[in-house]
């Protein structure tokens, strides 16, 4: 589903802040990308979300090579993944209820199916309090909620989360965990950035780890090893 | 809420004075258009009032007898009488001619003892006279008549009116160009503004005509209101001259009040103001966003 080969990323004439990166995400896939501050975590999630383009290298997404594909074909794709980014990017003039439908508005739903989606998921991650209030009165962790439920809401194929147990309790973190991987069971392929060492012990997914641009195959930690962890 | 308002354009300081913009240049626009449309009136009324009228000189010198002058005049009825077309011969009485000098030459005094030829007025029936046999069979009976069928006067007053409308359409142009410009520049700033709200838009899959749409709603919507209040004030001060221009001229200037066709002309511009900037605003923003990834 997505292919990367010897990608290679540089921001305008500076060095390169991705190497040769080669991995592939298979449909329905659960990963964690790990990787200390600056080795390039977010970079590589740009790439998945296409706000970027390479430098070099192949990017398959959905079967298509996004460094040939035209402007006019990058909102399908785009439709088909959900991004959790690292700051929310809410929109403040908006309500919770508006900034979770604002994908569903985007592709051209029918009003009527909006309330009735957007509602239904603001009650599994426990906003329905909030429908109406905008991102200035929420606190960070009810944000990081918003963005989850705005980048889920049109059932997307892949999830993009850039740190989003960042803001939360460790409580509320599981939590987060628990639905992305229900969505997971779904069908939707899951790649989460974290630095969350206990979260990525306690969900035992593969990870892919980041260390200076270049990227390397971990697997998942079997359980005896999250079981000393949590002891 | 609806889609449209994804873009917060109408908190956006920047764009709130368009409206006010666009008010001022079409208050502008909309005076010269009416200007010119006043003009166009007049020149017609003027050169229809002027076209199917002669006015006829008979020199006199001051050995005529008031007989021989008689004489000459019955000549010259005679030679109009037998001309097709002819509607009314209508000699001018000493009375009417001392009328029309006494601007010049005050209250005292007696146009017999000037050397002021004897005028007759002719009208003729529209496009049925040959002024060139009228002419030669004039000149036949009274050599030295004098026919003025005003065609000179009225060439330069109708020069002068187009001239003067010219300039009226030009302004109209000209004020057009400058408000698309104005949208482009707000809708360019709106497009600053807003570039991490227009990036969002982008990266969960909105087209760029989607965010075009929203541009496009707001600059019309704004164009909208600001044109019918220039409109609004521009007919009210149209009225209002034509008010003044008739209370100096004693009602008889009806020609500043325009017709039915013409307000109905001053109503439309709201809406083609409303049309231009959203094709204008829509046009920068597909421009803009083509060069976003």
């Amino acid at each position: 589903m997505i292919q990367f080969e010897n990608v290679g990323m540089r921001y305008g004439v500076g060095p390169e802040v991705l190497r040769d990166v080669t991995f592939h995400l298979k449909p329905a896939s659960f990963h964690f990308l790990t990787g200390a501050s600056g080795a390039g975590k977010s970079s590589l999630l740009k790439l998945m979300y296409l706000a970027n383009k390479p430098s070099r290298g192949l990017i398959s997404i959905f079967n298509k090579d996004i460094t040939t594909l035209s402007k006019s074909e990058m909102p399908g794709i785009r439709r088909r993944i959900g991004v959790v980014f690292q700051d929310f990017r809410l929109l403040d003039h908006l309500t919770t209820f508006d900034n979770v439908a604002l994908p569903l508005r985007v592709n051209g739903t029918a009003e009527k199916l909006i309330k009735k989606h957007v509602i239904e998921l603001l009650n599994w991650v426990g906003l329905a309090d909030h429908i109406d209030v905008r991102p200035a009165t929420l606190s960070g962790g009810q944000k990081q909620r918003v963005a989850i439920a705005r980048a889920i809401i049109s059932r997307p194929s892949l999830l993009l989360a850039d740190e989003p147990t960042g803001n939360v309790d460790d409580k509320i973190a599981v939590r987060l965990l628990y639905l992305f991987e229900e969505l997971n069971r779904m069908g939707t392929s899951v790649l989460i950035a974290t630095h969350n060492e206990n979260i990525i012990r306690r969900f035992q997914h593969p990870i892919l780890q980041l260390i200076d641009g270049k990227l390397i195959k971990k697997p998942a930690y079997s359980s005896s090893q999250s079981n000393m962890v949590n002891q | 809420m609806s889609a449209e308002k994804d873009i917060p354009l109408d908190i956006d300081g920047s764009t709130k004075i368009l409206p006010w913009i666009i008010a001022f240049m079409v208050y502008i626009a909309s005076l010269a258009m009416a200007g010119g449309m006043i003009l166009s009136d007049v020149a017609q009324v003027w050169g229809h009032g002027l076209t199917g009228n002669l006015t006829i000189q008979l020199p006199i010198t001051q050995l005529e007898t008031e007989n021989d002058i008689n004489r000459r005049i019955k000549k010259a009825i005679k030679a109009l009488e037998n001309m097709q077309g002819i509607d009314t011969i209508e000699v001018m009485s000493q009375a009417e001619i001392k009328d029309l000098l006494e601007p010049w030459l005050g209250q005292n005094i007696d146009p017999s003892s000037l050397p002021i030829p004897r005028l007759i007025t002719v009208t003729m029936k529209s496009g049925a006279v040959d002024l060139n046999e009228l002419r030669r069979r004039l000149i036949a009976v009274i050599p030295d008549i004098i026919i003025d069928d005003h065609q000179l006067w009225r060439e330069q007053m109708l020069s002068l009116m187009q001239a003067l409308q010219s300039v009226a359409m030009t302004i109209v142009f000209i004020v057009a160009v400058a408000g698309i410009i104005i949208v482009i520049f707000a809708t360019k700033g709106g497009l600053a503004t807003h570039r991490a709200v227009i990036e969002l838009l982008h990266l969960i899959g909105a087209y760029d005509h989607y965010i075009a749409k929203q541009f496009q709603r707001h600059s019309s919507r704004s164009a909208f209101r600001g044109a019918m209040f220039g409109v609004f004030f521009a007919a009210v001060t149209i009225i209002s001259l034509a008010y003044i221009a008739n209370q100096l001229t004693n009602n008889t200037l009806d020609l500043f009040v325009l017709n039915i066709w013409q307000w109905f002309a001053l109503a439309a511009i709201p809406f083609i103001t409303a049309l231009i900037a959203m094709l204008s605003a829509r046009r920068t923003v597909i421009t803009t966003l083509k060069q976003m990834i």
